[in-house]
């Protein structure tokens, strides 16, 4: 097999495979964020960088635990 | 099913998600990246193309030291108004022993890429050391000092040993003429007999016209003189593309 | 944990074994330095080794010093238990570099518009400092805010304090270093000729200890986590930085000289070169300026407008299709060239493609403020945050524009490149970093609110008019020049010479020049801002906005324990 052979055997099988993985990467990502039961994980992920929490490993080392 | 688990356990995974992150992002890498390396028609054999000789490597490592790629490319592109600008687009051979690349991204100044021949060693000169007194209109920096520097070649060797590590097919002999054949191209009435067997069409001169010291205007100046002379473009058009 | 611990846990004259560990590192890492500054091939190299030799003292002194004198100094961290003096320095670097890299970016703009300004020496030809100016901004401002910013969000957001003791501090003075040595190494003329890639080989091998550092610290505290999940900022920050790391290592390989010489030479020639060149150089837009920065975004709008992101779920899918398309966008940089047509089209479609989720993204930060827009007018700090978002979504829209071919044959090359890239990184990434670090003084400093909201204002507008001139001067500039290129008189000959297409450019360069004047008074007017906020000052009669004093304690002040 020459070059020219393999070269355009790899660019179709590379470029036909990543268009695959494409769509099906995106078809999954969807299904995954539209999932109706994973609707009460997001909406608390959502909330999570408005509550204010201390660490809850600070413990030992710091002059004001948290309380 | 199996899905949603899947993904609830990507994201409490944090390697996971790592893992797959770098899958997503390399596959587009790979795809465009890896065929560019199998086909050696990517890069056409064109007659002419040759290493550079080491004053050359020597002016192309000043050309990038200074920046120049940042406001002049070397990459006619394949458009008319290019072709007539600046000569025949580029191939891709002719950058084959461009390590690295200097295509470059913005014109603030002129396309370089066929630049060797089209102005005089003395031009050069007056140029570099103030570009306003021969282009009014410029907004190139002078480098005065150029003409000034002696040139450093004493790592020459080193240089064509890391090209040759990098695929420019330079050979021992080549490595252990590094220097004389460097010395020779700038310095006039020198055996240039070994310097042209080994790099055909080399154009060995005093460029700075100060016989007494190699300078760095020198290298610069033989490497800019022989930008897109390697190639005759009359052979080539009659032989690949006879239209 | 030195700095934040209480006094006698640390007993003098006992060490970590983590903390002798890296004194034996420090230690190799100087003898190694002295001898190569003994051998080394040219002087550029000399002055970086002993720059490296001196670091690596410091960092033994800075070692030993930790535990034997335990202080409490500005940069300690507090009694929450978030390691915060390391966002503290970073959020300080974050000023400076900001400061130093669009003061070398006024500089190089008045050298286009006057040249005489280059002086003519080695040290200050505008070859020489405009990678001086993007690496300052890019990586030493971008960089810093990035750095600061995810160590403080992945706290909050798992809830847990930073992974490592001395890593993260690593992780900071070892990126400065990087920095120092990148800028002193293009003055001196070392340079691979990579554009945003410009640091030699061993700079390169400095940042990537430095980097895989950064990953594990971010990925050790992930792994530590106290939240079941991991908050979608923190995804965004894990792809900078692992997507980061493939990119600088693909795109430095490269065989020096000697391993004394500063000089090295491209792994790869040519074609194959260029086309890893702009796979690097437009995923570093990408994943350095974007994905990072969003990471920035999905945390600090939420937080500042005090409401949840507009839609989680956009947020995911932003996030997969994001770093998806993006890394197959870079052959658009290369129309028209002698790279094979089949990856300029590649490159072309996936460009276009990319608008999508970008405007995905911008929708989602945009629509985190509805019904509550009103803050647009009473919080300077949430308009520079929204405002950024809107930057971002414009020019998200220009780069696919401008990866069409058509558009591309006018606009490469030319001034329309620059102003696309200064409307993302002035209008984007320098908005949205200002916008948080406007958060965090306040917060890192437990100050109750900053110094002055009227002086955000005036940072805002003035750097507003200053991006407006900036990037209208480029577009007109860039299509005037585009079109000179290719103009033909009426005998079919090209009608203007190169040297008429430069002089026709001079008065948008004085007025793109004035606008980053603009904008550099702006960051000075904020780093005057932050530097009372950190005193402790509150400008005098300066009112309190309603909404501000309402919820201060809950938006300006979020951790002490009250």
């Amino acid at each position: 097999m020459d070059s020219e052979t393999t070269y355009s055997l790899v660019r179709t099988w590379f470029g036909t495979g990543g268009l695959i993985l494409m769509m099906v990467l995106f078809a999954a990502v969807l299904a995954y964020a539209l999932w109706p039961s994973n609707k009460k994980k997001f909406d608390h992920m959502a909330k999570l960088p408005l509550e204010d929490k201390d660490p809850e490993d600070s413990g030992k080392n710091d002059k004001e635990p948290g309380q | 099913m199996a899905k949603k688990f899947t993904h609830a356990t990507i994201e409490k995974n944090s390697i996971l998600l790592l893992v797959l992150t770098l899958v997503v992002v390399a596959i587009g890498g790979l795809v465009e990246i890896v065929p560019t390396f199998l086909i050696k028609s990517t890069i056409e054999d064109v007659k002419g193309v040759r290493p550079y000789s080491p004053l050359e490597v020597a002016g192309r490592n000043i050309y990038i030291r200074e920046g120049c790629y940042s406001c002049h490319s070397q990459m006619i592109r394949s458009l008319r108004s290019e072709v007539e600008r600046y000569g025949h687009y580029s191939l891709a051979a002719e950058s084959k022993y461009d390590h690295p690349f200097q295509w470059g991204s913005k014109r603030t100044g002129p396309d370089l890429a066929r630049v060797g021949g089209k102005y005089s060693d003395e031009w050069h000169l007056l140029h570099m050391e103030d570009p306003r007194a021969v282009v009014p209109e410029s907004v190139m920096p002078g480098y005065p000092f150029l003409a000034q520097t002696p040139l450093d070649y004493s790592q020459i060797e080193g240089g064509l040993k890391a090209l040759a590590l990098a695929g420019v097919p330079y050979s021992d002999e080549d490595i252990e003429n590094a220097k004389a054949d460097l010395e020779a191209q700038a310095t006039p009435d020198a055996d240039t007999d070994g310097l042209l067997q080994r790099y055909p069409k080399a154009v060995a001169r005093d460029f700075d016209g100060n016989p007494a010291m190699i300078s760095e205007f020198d290298a610069l100046v033989a490497y800019m003189q022989m930008l897109g002379t390697l190639v005759d473009f009359n052979a080539y058009e009659n032989a690949d593309f006879k239209q | 944990m030195a700095v934040s611990s209480a006094p006698g846990s640390n007993l003098p004259g006992t060490m970590t074994s983590a903390a002798m560990a890296v004194m034996g590192l420090l230690i190799a890492g100087t003898v190694l330095s002295i001898i190569i500054a003994a051998k080394a091939a040219d002087a550029p190299m000399a002055v970086h080794a002993w720059l490296f030799a001196f670091a690596f003292m410091a960092g033994i002194m800075a070692l030993g010093q930790r535990h034997f004198n335990v202080t409490q100094g500005h940069l300690a961290d507090d009694g929450t238990g978030y390691a915060d003096g390391v966002v503290k320095a970073g959020a300080i670097a974050t000023l400076f570099w900001g400061v130093a890299g669009f003061l070398v970016g006024v500089v190089i703009a008045f050298q286009l518009a006057f040249p005489f300004l280059n002086l003519d020496t080695a040290f200050t030809n505008f070859g020489r400092l405009r990678p001086l100016h993007t690496s300052a901004v890019i990586f030493a401002f971008g960089g810093n805010a990035l750095i600061a910013t995810s160590f403080y969000v992945v706290q909050r957001t798992c809830r847990t304090r930073l992974a490592g003791d001395i890593a993260p501090w690593f992780v900071f003075w070892g990126y400065q270093l990087f920095i120092v040595v990148a800028a002193t190494g293009y003055l001196m003329g070392v340079t691979q000729s990579r554009e945003y890639a410009e640091p030699e080989w061993y700079a390169d091998i400095w940042l990537t200890i430095v980097w895989v550092t950064y990953l594990l610290v971010f990925m050790a505290t992930l792994a530590k986590r106290k939240e079941p999940h991991i908050y979608v900022a923190n995804w965004f920050y894990l792809a900078f930085i692992v997507t980061i790391a493939m990119l600088h290592i693909g795109n430095n390989l490269a065989i020096p000289e000697t391993w004394t010489s500063s000089k090295s030479y491209a792994l790869f020639p040519g074609v194959q070169d260029a086309l890893i060149q702009w796979w690097y150089g437009h995923n570093a837009v990408g994943f350095f300026l974007t994905a990072g920065f969003l990471g920035m975004m999905y945390y600090f709008v939420p937080k500042r407008a005090e409401r949840p992101v507009y839609s989680y779920r956009l947020s995911i899918v932003h996030f997969w299709s994001l770093i998806f398309i993006y890394i197959w966008a870079g052959p658009h940089h290369l129309h028209f060239t002698a790279l094979p047509d089949w990856a300029q089209t590649l490159g072309m479609t996936f460009s276009i493609m990319l608008w999508m989720p970008s405007w995905g993204g911008m929708i989602n930060g945009l629509m985190t403020l509805s019904g509550a827009w009103d803050k647009l007018r009473t919080d300077p700090v949430i308009r520079m945050l929204v405002v950024s978002v809107a930057f971002y979504g414009m020019s998200t829209f220009e780069g696919p524009v401008m990866s069409v071919k058509a558009v591309n044959s006018l606009s490469h090359y030319t001034d329309w490149t620059i102003g696309h890239v200064h409307s993302g990184a002035l209008g984007w990434v320098g908005f949205v970093s200002f916008g948080a670090v406007y958060c965090l003084i306040p917060w890192l400093w437990k100050r109750e609110r900053l110094y002055s909201l009227a002086l955000v204002s005036w940072h805002f507008w003035i750097a507003t008019i200053g991006i407006v001139l900036y990037i209208t001067a480029m577009w007109v500039s860039g299509i005037l020049q585009g079109l000179m290129w290719r103009a033909y008189d009426a005998q079919g000959f090209l009608e203007y010479s190169f040297a008429e297409t430069v002089a026709a450019m001079h008065p948008f360069y004085v007025i793109r020049a004035l606008g980053g004047v603009l904008f550099l008074a702006g960051a000075l007017i904020m780093v005057y801002n932050c530097w009372m906020t950190i005193k402790g000052r509150v400008r005098k009669g300066e009112p309190l906005p309603a909404s501000t004093t309402g919820t201060a304690s809950a938006g300006a002040m979020p951790q002490p324990a009250e």
